[in-house]
């Protein structure tokens, strides 16, 4: 009995130092949104601070947030919806076809996932640039739209479905999309979230290409926008905690929504 | 409804044939039983049919109709598989409908076929549940369930109770004659249990290493296997096969021992190999003298290992026999139920023989 207990006892007290661990750079953020610049370093995480939403408002007053929110909802949106519907072709395909150049599609989507985007960002702005894309919605969302981890987590995922629920679906009459619609995609839901999840998580942390494509202030995401406040010598901690505050409520409100299936497809999928 | 023909369908992986040329036919309504080995390709077999498998070589009809080219969608045969394949993320009643709502039937007619077939099978108060929620047995008849909605010309059936206990098994077998005699479609029904196959098939196909060994109904590759192969697949327990020689006109054992059995024509002397069922063996207090090594009594029949003149032996009597091991006791042969084959082919060598 006193042996259970301490066992509890051992396994709250770890839980409740992990939670502070991960929480306690969230509330120093949230409270520091709520300070002036001297304050932050003065008082304490817990004060509140004297600002109240002042931050909020000059940093709203100065740039464009709602347009850059709308920016980055949607390029993370368009990401979410390009990676989920051909990662999960793709996936079907890789999955449970057999075709002579299946080997060589494999192989360009295990390249393309090794090349790092900083690594083509020159040649790619180029070429976006000779279409005329830049500081257009298409060429800020499109060229790092599609995330190839997509096809890998649906591959796998569609790969522990046994043949035989395809075969009955064909057999019965279903056309291959319609089997992809209506047998595999409910079999893996789990995994569209975890790779919703993850794409949406990429495409809204994304600072590099949007920096790149876009000039026209309108046309900027949130990472951008936050970045704009640690300018030079002058960075306004207050604003920068604010604006980071307002860029975290939408992947965490999108998070909490999709958790369950996170959770399930997250220990299904093996990935972290 | 339409009958199956099969006119030398060869299958080839890579340069592998495993299917050597098969040829037999399925008349309309008729229950056929593809039975054989693992690996024999029984069940490669049915996916040809099935059109999930494409064919190498011949032809498959089915209802008159050349199907080798045409996609599974388009045979109107439907399929029960060994691991059921229902849906999980959709209800019983969703599961059983689903090949009607391929066909993009209205709603209320989907119901109403629904609420049919759950009746055929005992299904209506589970329609609302989910697959995990059901035992092996109740999965299985959503299953046919499935089939049977569609009302397809030819119902394949790929192993569907190798994964029930044994209870259930008997009890779906029961349940899927009856099914046949109520729908009358033609059903073909692959399984490597060959009580399953003469309990229920019309017709049996014995099948190894991709070639027909021999097909007909299920009493006659009983009473008259066509070799030693189908002679010891069928039946249960196994035929007994001896080694013996025809020396004149008489039958022995190798070494000598005679079954005080005769040729009643003249026959060419040589080795064979005697075959008896251990049900056509008798006890009779006049018999040849054999030991008891073993007594296996199952409440019906007793089932005795017995040794004559070194050669083992399996008998099942009906009688309550009171003996133990070591005991000696009298046997005969039921000369109308011998079999002789052939030691080198296998093949059956029939002959007339009465006791001496």
């Amino acid at each position: 009995m006193t042996e259970r207990l301490f066992h509890r006892l051992a396994a709250w007290s770890l839980l409740a130092f992990a939670t502070f661990l991960t929480l306690y750079p969230v509330a120093w953020m949230l409270s520091a949104s709520l300070k002036s610049s001297g304050e932050i370093f003065t008082t304490s995480t817990f004060h509140l601070g004297s600002r109240g939403f002042g931050n909020y408002l000059s940093a709203f007053g100065e740039r464009p947030f709602f347009i850059y929110l709308l920016n980055s909802v949607a390029a993370a949106s368009v990401s979410v919806i390009i990676t989920v519907v051909l990662g999960v072709l793709a996936g079907y395909s890789f999955a449970k076809f057999r075709y002579r150049l299946a080997p060589l599609f494999w192989l360009v989507v295990l390249i393309s996932v090794m090349i790092p985007l900083e690594a083509i960002v020159i040649p790619l702005f180029l070429e976006v640039h000779a279409f005329g894309w830049t500081n257009t919605y298409a060429g800020l969302i499109l060229p790092t739209a599609f995330n190839v981890v997509g096809i890998f987590i649906f591959r796998q995922a569609i790969i522990s479905i046994p043949d035989a629920y395809i075969e009955a679906a064909r057999i019965d009459g279903a056309s291959e999309l319609k089997i992809l619609r209506l047998v595999v995609l409910p079999m893996v839901l789990p995994s569209a979230v975890v790779v919703a999840v993850l794409t949406f998580n990429l495409a809204w942390n994304s600072y590099l290409w949007p920096l790149i494509v876009t000039s026209d202030d309108l046309m900027r995401t949130l990472p951008l926008g936050m970045a704009a406040f640690q300018a030079g010598f002058d960075t306004k901690y207050g604003e920068v905690m604010a604006v980071s505050v307002f860029g975290a409520l939408p992947t965490a409100v999108f998070f909490l929504m999709l958790q369950r299936y996170f959770v399930e497809g997250a220990v299904a999928s093996g990935v972290k | 409804m339409s009958g199956v023909e099969i006119t030398n369908v060869s299958k080839s992986f890579g340069s592998l044939e495993t299917i050597h040329g098969i040829s037999f036919s399925i008349e309309d309504g008729s229950f056929v039983a593809l039975i054989g080995p693992s690996g024999c390709g029984k069940s490669t077999m049915l996916r040809m049919i099935s059109g999930l498998e494409t064919i190498s070589d011949g032809t498959i009809s089915i209802g008159n109709k050349l199907a080798n080219a045409l996609p599974p969608k388009d045979r109107d045969v439907a399929m029960v598989f060994q691991n059921y394949a229902i849906y999980p993320h959709m209800t019983v009643a969703e599961n059983i409908g689903f090949p009607l709502r391929l066909r993009n039937l209205a709603r209320a007619e989907i119901d109403k076929a629904v609420t049919e077939t759950a009746a055929i099978l005992n299904l209506e108060p589970l329609l609302k549940r989910y697959p995990k929620a059901l035992s092996g047995g109740q999965r299985q008849r959503v299953a046919m369930g499935r089939a049977i909605i569609r009302r397809p010309s030819v119902f394949l059936f790929d192993e569907p109770l190798s994964n029930l206990d044994a209870n259930l098994r008997v009890q779906m077998r029961a349940e899927i004659k009856k099914l046949h005699q109520t729908l009358g479609t033609t059903m073909i029904y692959v399984t490597h249990d060959q009580i399953e196959a003469m309990t229920m098939a019309d017709k049996v196909v014995v099948l190894r290493d991709g070639r027909v060994e021999q097909s007909g109904p299920p009493l006659d590759l009983y009473d008259r296997p066509a070799n030693r192969f189908v002679a010891s697949f069928i039946g249960s327990p196994a035929m007994n096969f001896l080694d013996a020689e025809a020396v004149d006109g008489e039958i022995r054992l190798k070494g000598g021992q005679s079954l005080r059995l005769r040729f009643a024509a003249t026959h060419p002397e040589g080795k064979l190999v005697f075959g008896i069922r251990p049900e056509n063996i008798g006890l009779s207090g006049d018999g040849l003298p054999v030991r008891v090594d073993l007594v296996e009594p199952t409440g019906a029949e007793t089932h005795l290992e017995l040794d004559l003149a070194g050669h083992s032996l399996v008998a099942v009597v009906r009688e309550r026999v009171m003996t133990s091991p070591g005991d000696v006791l009298h046997v005969t042969f039921d000369p109308r139920a011998i079999h002789l084959f052939d030691p080198e082919t296998g093949e059956a060598k029939p002959a007339e023989v009465i006791a001496v």
